[in-house]
């Protein structure tokens, strides 16, 4: 390949250097540079299991098959992707504000906790209305829980990092108390609630699967985000206060209000997840129902370059992970542990590829992270 | 509530042997945050340093050698975290978190793969307890601290001798600069990245040896999916906790370890606290020491933040 | 034995970013017992030129030549080893530190053994005429102390050369004096030393030797004593035309006041004096040039007149304010990059940051797209902000472009007043030029403008009232016809007269 000056690529015009040209912008951009993570981190899956004896055409055939391949195995992708991509929405807004929120996995469980609250206790003759009901309550609970850490960093100067990770074992252990004690049903040793009312139960979309309606909840919120972030005054000064704090201060917008109001969004949302989970999924609260449902949620945020739209792709990435090695475990008896490394490989690759290029002077981000 | 002095022995022990793995993590993790690494994935590491441990158990036999097995596995994964965070300036929290949950997978497959589940361990007892002569015989601390796990002693060492490094040699100012001021660092010749990769090879080994005793001091030389349950990012509040004092990190597990003995014990001493309010304690504790002491210090100033030249 | 080179660069190029050179063909020669200036704009090289030499950055081509051989810094460590010291603009110093644990930290094995105890250092210092306590944490030290320890760092390592760069920027006019005199010792004890400035009245006053560097080119090399004032300024602007001629003002003297400053204060900080008593008022169709060194209450002015502060003492009376009784005004901040713009959102929203909430770029809380790019198009084109379009980030842009936006910005403020800090720091002569232009014809068109400036010749140039501001205090009434010798007098502390309303 001849080298190409950067005076020359400014001029499009100019035929000789205009395919290179255009393929150095293909290389060098986001999409390809995430699909290339993910490219890289199925072919290392896919050798891995070359080394377990598995023919590797046929394990991508059952994998895909088991994703996609029937509406039972897209049902499970998206059920699978649903908590996850509102995990990934609630730690993007957050850190779209500048705002490091690791606390997306602490902030689910209190919303599972008040999501199991109004369904179970609440007189269940209140029919259909529970659902929404315990939707806002768990969403209320996040955002109580993501508002700890901020005020915490406003008043005190915390760092948000260690407070929200902290606050994360505070939520689990919470959990595990409500479960083993005021929650649990009297005569009962497993450590779990009591099943919620049935109007509180999120329908299940398409019969024979397990897509409920959160799916539609995840979406829309994504959508919400979206627009709130690139069309509305609130997310315009968002963006400018997670890029540029100064700026935003000198031109008299109120940062801390602004930070505030993204986390209770963000703990908001994340309370979301856990709720659809309670009540999509497990019917009850559960100790442990989360599995890192939280950090998955982070990474896909990270992964879809912070924006609403890479969330819903990469979070079907996610889904598809774990749907399709739930086929392979079924079929051809895989173990599942290959779906963490198939998500936490592009993350790494991906940190990677951004840190060298922040080391060259031309950041895959911009300077929230 | 009842103290008699069998029972306070008995959970003082449990609060020293299961704060060890912890001491171990958070004393590696310090060595790092020392120099500016903030090292979440000390979790995943932990992992397969727990992993080689039995790993090496299995193919060697010996229980000394299994420890090694798990400081040379949990270097091998350091190195990766290093070689992505020092040499590539990814971001230390991003790769951390992708790391952990890479280790779970990989910890977990490798269990499959090469692992015996049938395997009888040997007698670990000479890794899990040793009785220090004279000072074992002391009425309660006897049994409770001299009673322990020689690797426990090793670290109690370590965090004297981290201590003495960080204070009074030429290397330990030297650790220090890169996490206070790595530009004048590198302004005096040193290498920030060099520096950086040792200390993250340092935690590694640490938190190798910290997987280590998980499996073969606190589970018999079995190694179980997510055995480290979240003691990684223990490590890292304790090191907080501790203030990035060796010292006080040590009595910061010491007191972790405790809220995890009184859910097995606290019913002995008639405590009717609910297990997992008393696993919570420790951070609600940590959460309000930041409210009280807020601002003064929080730890070394370039913590988190990657090096790059000609940056101020 | 003086005269011979101790240290040459010869033939040394750089380029940061292919096929735009920042150091292009540059050799010069350093030698003992000389102070050496190298002057030159800002952004013309001269920082990269002194970080090849000490082995922060690598050259393109060319080399460096120590006693005649060649010699390659691959690391600052290369450079500490063939005795080359440097300080930096920006300080190199672990501030949680104490002197002492910053001087252990930068001495070389050899040099170590000299500073065991506290006492050895604190003798060695006083030896070099540079007295610090050794036990005082470097943080809460004055500028002028900490740089003390980083002469300290380079005599101890025993350097033959050092180098300083924009030594000055941060001390008082006494601190400068003061200063000169201890690299005058330096240059004496048989030491090379070269200090990268533009600040030529030092130059002229304090060095032998003089480089001049424009956009990466040496343009001259020679004795100071052979050369004068004009002659400097000519090489480093690169301009015929005569920069020394106002700009034609309008003003006339009946303006409404529009904001006063009675008598207000702010407490100092490590870094400046903050602002003691200070008064000052604007009117509408004027431009007022606060002049100063930096550190002398500017941060605080400005902060206070954007509505960042309350002062402690004192009141800040404004003709129009914001419902949060913020006066309104338009801003141009020092840190353009930081305070000013957001570098990657576009040009377009960087443009109305200040009233992209309002109608009609924003209706019921929803941006009004087309309203937003309607309007930043119009202000682009009208502002000659050389930009695609103006969905571009300001980061793709040049330094003066981006200020361009700013300056836009703040005159497109539906306010009577544009406070301007630092207008032109880092932009070449050119663009200087149009940010002054524009300011001329703001106040010509009726608003008052503020200029807050490090740059003397500026401030001369632009403004129709001069206050001078030293040590947190407005000293002085002068106006551009005032003798340059006079106000630098002011600036400097000879005016002792306290505070007058200015």
């Amino acid at each position: 390949m001849t080298p190409i000056s950067p005076g020359q690529s400014d001029n499009a015009a100019s035929a000789g250097g205009s395919m290179a040209d255009l393929m150095k912008r293909i290389t060098g951009s986001n999409a390809f540079l995430v699909l290339m993570s993910f490219a890289v981190s199925m072919i290392i899956g896919l050798f891995i299991l070359a080394s377990l004896g598995v023919e590797p055409v046929e394990a991508l055939r059952v994998m895909i098959k088991g994703a996609f391949g029937s509406r039972m195995a897209i049902g499970d992708t998206l059920a699978f992707m649903t908590p996850r991509l509102l995990a990934a929405l609630a730690a993007l807004i957050a850190i779209r504000c500048g705002f490091y929120n690791l606390g997306a996995e602490g902030q689910l469980q209190l919303g599972a906790i008040g999501a199991v609250l109004p369904a179970t206790l609440l007189p269940p003759e209140l029919g259909v209305l529970l659902m929404p009901i315990s939707i806002v309550s768990g969403a209320l609970f996040g955002a109580f829980w993501g508002l700890i850490p901020v005020l915490l960093k406003l008043w005190r100067g915390a760092n948000e990092i260690i407070v929200t990770l902290m606050m994360n074992f505070i939520g689990i252990y919470l959990v595990k108390y409500l479960v083993q004690g005021p929650l649990q049903p009297h005569g009962s040793d497993f450590n779990m609630s009591a099943k919620i009312a049935d109007g509180a139960i999120l329908p299940v979309l398409v019969n024979g699967t397990r897509l409920h309606a959160g799916v539609l909840l995840a979406l829309v919120v994504a959508v919400a985000l979206w627009a709130l972030l690139y069309h509305s005054t609130f997310g315009i000064r968002l963006r400018v206060a997670g890029l540029s704090p100064k700026t935003a201060r000198l031109q008299g917008m109120p940062l801390s209000r602004l930070i505030v109001s993204s986390m209770l969004i963000s703990g908001g949302v994340a309370g979301m997840a856990g709720a659809v989970e309670v009540l999509g999924v497990q019917y009850r609260l559960i100790d442990g129902f989360s599995s890192s449902l939280g950090f998955d949620g982070l990474a896909i945020a990270l992964l879809g370059s912070l924006e609403p739209l890479g969330a819903v792709i990469v979070a079907i990435y996610f889904g598809a992970i774990s749907s399709g090695t739930v086929a392979l475990q079924s079929t051809l008896s895989i173990p599942a542990a290959l779906a963490l490394i198939m998500t936490g490989l592009p993350i790494i690759f991906l940190a990677c590829i951004h840190g060298y290029r922040f080391l060259k002077g031309r950041p895959l981000w911009s300077s929230t992270l | 509530m009842v103290f008699d002095p069998i029972t306070i022995s008995l959970l003082l022990a449990a609060a020293i042997r299961l704060g060890a793995p912890m001491l171990l993590a958070s004393l590696g993790e310090l060595v790092s945050e020392r120099t500016g690494v903030l090292n979440i994935g000390l979790e995943g590491i932990m992992l397969f340093g727990a992993f080689g441990a039995v790993f090496g158990l299995q193919l060697t036999g010996m229980p000394y050698a299994a420890v090694a097995f798990g400081a040379l596995w949990g270097m091998l994964a350091v190195g990766v975290v290093a070689i992505a965070v020092a040499s590539l300036r990814a971001d230390q929290i991003v790769v951390g978190i992708g790391f952990n949950i890479l280790a779970l997978g990989a910890t977990s497959l490798l269990r499959d793969m090469v692992l015996s589940p049938a395997f009888q361990s040997p007698s670990l007892r000479n890794v899990s307890s040793y009785r220090i002569p004279y000072f074992s015989e002391l009425p309660i601390v006897g049994r409770a601290v001299f009673s322990q796990s020689p690797i426990l002693y090793g670290a109690v060492i370590v965090a004297i001798l981290f201590w003495i490094f960080f204070r009074h040699t030429r290397l330990g100012l030297i650790f220090r600069a890169v996490g206070e001021g790595a530009s004048a660092a590198d302004a005096a010749g040193i290498s920030v990245t060099n520096i950086r990769f040792s200390a993250m090879l340092v935690t590694g080994i640490m938190t190798g040896i910290a997987g280590a005793y998980l499996t073969l001091v606190a589970s018999g030389g079995v190694f179980v999916d997510n055995i480290t349950g979240g003691r990684g990012y223990l490590a890292v509040a304790v090191v907080i906790f501790g203030r990035w004092h060796p010292i006080w990190v040590m009595l910061a597990s010491i007191l972790f370890g405790a809220a995890d003995a009184l859910q097995y014990q606290g019913q002995a001493i008639g405590l009717s606290i609910s297990p997992p309010l008393l696993l919570m304690s420790p951070f609600l504790l940590a959460l309000i020491a930041w409210v009280l002491v807020g601002k003064s210090k929080t730890g070394p100033s370039e913590i988190g933040i990657p090096f790059l030249r000609g940056q101020k | 034995m003086l005269n011979r080179p101790y240290v040459e660069l010869t033939g040394v190029s750089k380029s940061f970013v292919a096929g735009h050179p920042v150091l292009e063909e540059v050799s010069l020669t350093f030698r003992r017992g000389e102070i050496h200036a190298i002057l030159g704009e800002n952004g013309a090289g001269k920082s990269t030129l002194l970080n090849i030499l000490f082995g922060m950055h690598q050259p393109d081509t060319g080399g460096i030549l120590l006693e005649g051989r060649q010699v390659i810094h691959t690391s600052p460590a290369d450079a500490i080893a063939n005795r080359i010291g440097m300080v930096h603009q920006h300080f190199k110093l672990v501030p949680s530190f104490t002197v002492a644990e910053n001087l252990r930290l930068a001495a070389s094995p050899s040099a170590r053994k000299r500073l065991v105890r506290n006492a050895d250092i604190e003798k060695i210092a006083k030896d070099y005429g540079l007295p610090v306590d050794p036990k005082a944490i470097v943080g809460n030290l004055p500028l002028s102390l900490q740089q003390r320890v980083e002469i300290l760092k380079a005599l101890i390592n025993r350097a033959e050369l050092i180098l300083f760069d924009e030594p000055t920027t941060i001390l008082n006019p006494s601190e400068i004096e003061a200063f000169y005199r201890v690299l005058r010792q330096i240059a004496d004890d048989g030491r090379a030393v070269v200090v990268v400035t533009h600040h030529l009245g030092e130059v002229l006053a304090h060095a032998e030797h003089a480089s001049v560097i424009r956009r990466g080119k040496l343009i001259s090399s020679a004795p100071v004593a052979d050369r004068n004032r004009g002659d400097f300024v000519r090489e480093m602007v690169g301009k015929s035309v005569d920069l020394d001629m106002p700009l034609k003002s309008d003003y006339v003297a009946n303006g409404a006041t529009v904001i006063a400053l009675k008598g207000v204060s702010v407490a100092p900080t490590q870094s400046s004096s903050g602002l003691n008593n200070a008064s000052l008022t604007l009117h509408a169709g004027e431009v007022v040039g606060v002049a100063g060194v930096e550190g002398n209450g500017q941060r605080e002015l400005f902060e206070l007149l954007a509505g960042l502060r309350q002062p402690e003492s004192g009141t800040v009376e404004a003709q129009s304010r914001h419902p949060n009784g913020r006066a309104i005004a338009g801003l141009v901040p020092e840190d353009r990059h930081h305070e000013g713009l957001v570098l990657d959102l576009p040009v377009s929203v960087n443009l109305l940051l200040n009233r992209i909430g309002q109608e009609p770029y924003s209706r019921h809380g929803r941006l009004v797209h087309g309203e937003i790019a309607r309007k930043a198009e119009e202000m682009r084109v009208a502002c000659d902000v050389r930009a695609r379009s103006v969905s571009v980030t300001p980061r793709t842009l040049s330094g003066g472009n981006q200020q361009k936006i700013v300056l836009a910005r703040a005159l497109n403020e539906d306010a009577p007043t544009v406070i301007v800090y630092q207008p032109t720091r880092g932009l070449d002569v050119a663009a200087s030029e149009e940010v002054l232009k524009r300011l001329r014809q703001a106040a010509n068109g009726g608003k008052a403008v503020l200029i807050i400036s490090s740059n003397l010749d500026e401030i001369l140039r632009v403004s129709d009232r001069i206050v001078v501001l030293y040590a947190g205090q407005t000293v002085g009434k002068v106006t551009s016809d005032t003798p340059r010798e006079i106000i630098g007098d002011l600036m400097t502390g000879g005016g002792k007269q306290g505070s007058v309303n200015a």
